[in-house]
């Protein structure tokens, strides 16, 4: 491939401290992921695999090891810094949706433009267009309590495309819904991927797994 | 990037503005807290302005050049007892004697004097006094005319009366009230005028509660007195200080009081009123003050310990914000902007309840109440000083939360 990498993991360890023992949970990650792809990492509970998002996504840092985000080394990033690649590059579609309750459809879209620097221009026609798109024009005044969970998933995935990321990074996105649900968000996902945007799912479920076009398995903090 | 920032604040505004409507009843008891706390403030900086503005008034009424000599020493005016030692002659001495003094008026005081017309009754205050006690005072006519000279020279039984009395008697109308005779003391007395309104007390003296007449018909029809006068009023030109020093030598002098002898006479001036007020306020400040500031630090404590709690239940929020981008001073500047806007409408009811407290207050008390533009600004500083302060350490811990703990609780 030609291409550099979007991110890039070069012995990725990291280890909690519970009680007085310190427990590895990452030991020694190196992993590719090159635009476009769209990548499952599957694994059992308690491998590591969701670790490794938060690691991904930013959210959280490595013990040891370095990881390079488009070139970039941002093992040293501020928490500012962080917060900025977040926002700027990472699209998060959470298991439990995790929309805020209070504020509506529209309103979730659109707070992760709250903190961009970026100027979009009438972010409001792009939430309701995104959520239009999604198939949820006719809920952008409802809360999520009034939406069922695979409209939530829809609210939360318009949310995640809002500033333009790059990746959308998913976790266990079809962890809450039925089958035919399930089947519906994880259409989006990958035509999602199929327009240009680099998809990484984590997931237990080999048949999420199968629809990306690279599988990871992780186990006991390895990958195998 | 100043611009940038400023777009963010406004962005979090709009934020801080849906959480305050989403989380009702927190946002009312902490808008409650300090709405009670700014009650007591404003109250205090109404009232130390009212007091002023009290304090000034009567200064200006009474005269800033002007002293009042009462029979009877300090001590026997305090046990309220009444003795008459000064003369007519001894007002006849100081305006001849006393260099500067260009004004003298006698007075006469009729207390408890019944008033009686039809079947109506009332007690007042009668003072008997010479046609310059009007302009002295700055008592203006509102209906009918004072008193002659010729009234004064010929003990005519010709009364001015009141605002008090009009209310009383004459069922608040000023008009009905000239030209009837009315019984002062059981005496026929014609109601030749009417006095403006004052509208102001002391205690439990209200000053529109009187009933003027000339001094001639008092002391000899009333009191049946020749010689003894209540009290004069005496103006200067120049330093007061050494006149009052001249009037005390000069009536110790002809009172016959030697050495280590008490004053039989009291000296006052609008100096000694005022700084009677301004004590009476300053016990009143001084508990307000304290109540206030207890009020608001209790406010401001409820306001910090339902935000702690707030940030305690919104935690999933904090994580999602993290999420998608936003920083620690985002989450700060949000939870600070929540709880200043709550404080700044927390001062907006208090006011509104301000001013309803201070029209009851108004209406059955006599302490006097004055607003200001100024206490707008003042309390409005307070409050977003309440609110900045109740709602640092809450931000804080908002923002420092681990991203990836808060989005799991």
């Amino acid at each position: 491939m030609l291409e550099n990498p979007l991110i890039k993991l070069i012995n990725i360890r990291k280890s909690f401290i519970i009680g007085n023992k310190e427990i590895e949970v990452l030991k020694g990650i190196n992993l590719e992921i090159y635009p476009n792809d769209s990548i499952a990492i599957i694994g059992q509970s308690g491998s590591g695999k969701t670790t490794l998002m938060n690691i991904i996504g930013c959210m959280d840092r490595a013990t040891s090891g370095t990881y390079l985000f488009k070139g970039r080394d941002i093992t040293t990033f501020s928490d500012d810094e962080l917060s900025s690649v977040r926002n700027e590059s990472i699209g998060f579609v959470f298991q439990q949706f995790h929309l805020i309750p209070y504020i509506t459809s529209l309103d979730n879209v659109i707070l992760p433009t709250i903190y961009s620097k970026k100027n979009i221009t009438d972010i409001k026609n792009k939430a309701i267009k995104l959520l239009t798109e999604l198939g949820m024009g006719d809920k952008i005044y409802n809360k999520p309590t009034q939406l069922s969970g695979g409209q939530q998933q829809r609210v939360a995935i318009a949310r995640a495309l809002i500033n333009d990321p790059e990746i959308i990074l998913a976790d266990e996105p079809t962890g809450a819904l039925d089958t035919k649900t399930s089947e519906e968000i994880m259409d989006i996902l990958i035509d999602l991927n199929k327009k240009g945007k680099t998809l990484i799912i984590i997931t237990h479920e080999p048949d999420i797994a199968k629809r990306c076009k690279k599988t990871i398995r992780i186990s006991d903090g390895h990958i195998v | 990037m100043d611009i940038l920032y400023s777009i963010y604040q406004l962005k979090l505004l709009k934020q801080a503005f849906k959480a305050i409507l989403s989380y009702p009843l927190r946002s009312f008891f902490c808008l409650l807290g300090i709405a009670l706390g700014i009650v007591s403030i404003t109250l205090i900086i109404a009232s130390i302005e009212g007091a002023n503005k009290k304090a000034n008034q009567l200064f200006s009424d009474f005269g800033p050049d002007a002293i009042l000599i009462f029979s009877g020493s300090e001590h026997t005016r305090t046990a309220r007892i009444r003795m008459n030692t000064l003369t007519l002659d001894d007002m006849k001495a100081i305006k001849e004697l006393v260099i500067g003094c260009y004004e003298t008026i006698p007075m006469v005081p009729v207390r408890n004097m019944t008033v009686v017309y039809g079947n109506k009754k009332w007690r007042t205050l009668g003072i008997g006094s010479t046609t310059e006690y009007f302009t002295s005072w700055g008592w203006k006519i509102s209906e009918g005319s004072s008193f002659s000279e010729e009234d004064i020279k010929e003990h005519n039984n010709v009364a001015v009366i009141g605002q008090e009395i009009v209310k009383n008697i004459f069922n608040g109308n000023p008009q009905s009230a000239i030209g009837k005779t009315i019984l002062l003391n059981n005496k026929p007395f014609y109601v030749a005028g009417v006095l403006k309104e004052r509208g102001i007390s002391f205690g439990s003296m209200v000053l529109d509660d009187r009933i003027i007449m000339p001094i001639t018909t008092v002391m000899k029809k009333m009191l049946n007195e020749r010689k003894y006068i209540g009290a004069i009023r005496a103006r200067f030109i120049g330093d007061l200080t050494s006149r009052i020093n001249d009037v005390n030598t000069l009536l110790r002098e002809r009172h016959n009081l030697k050495g280590e002898m008490p004053n039989d006479f009291t000296i006052r001036t609008a100096e000694d009123a005022k700084q009677f007020l301004l004590v009476l306020q300053g016990t009143l400040v001084l508990f307000l003050g304290i109540t206030g500031s207890i009020s608001l630090v209790v406010g401001g404590f409820v306001m910090a310990n339902l935000f702690m709690i707030s940030v305690e239940e919104r935690k999933s929020e904090i994580g999602i914000r993290r999420a998608f981008g936003a920083k620690k001073h985002h989450i700060i500047i949000q939870f600070l902007l929540e709880c200043i806007i709550i404080s700044l409408f927390g001062c907006v009811l208090g006011l509104i309840l301000t001013y309803i407290s201070s029209e009851i207050i108004l209406a059955y008390t006599t302490i006097p109440i004055s607003f200001s533009y100024k206490i707008f600004w003042i309390t409005a500083l307070v409050a977003t000083i309440v609110g900045l302060i109740s709602g640092l350490y809450p931000a804080r811990k908002a923002a420092e939360l681990n991203p990836v703990e808060a989005l799991i609780a």
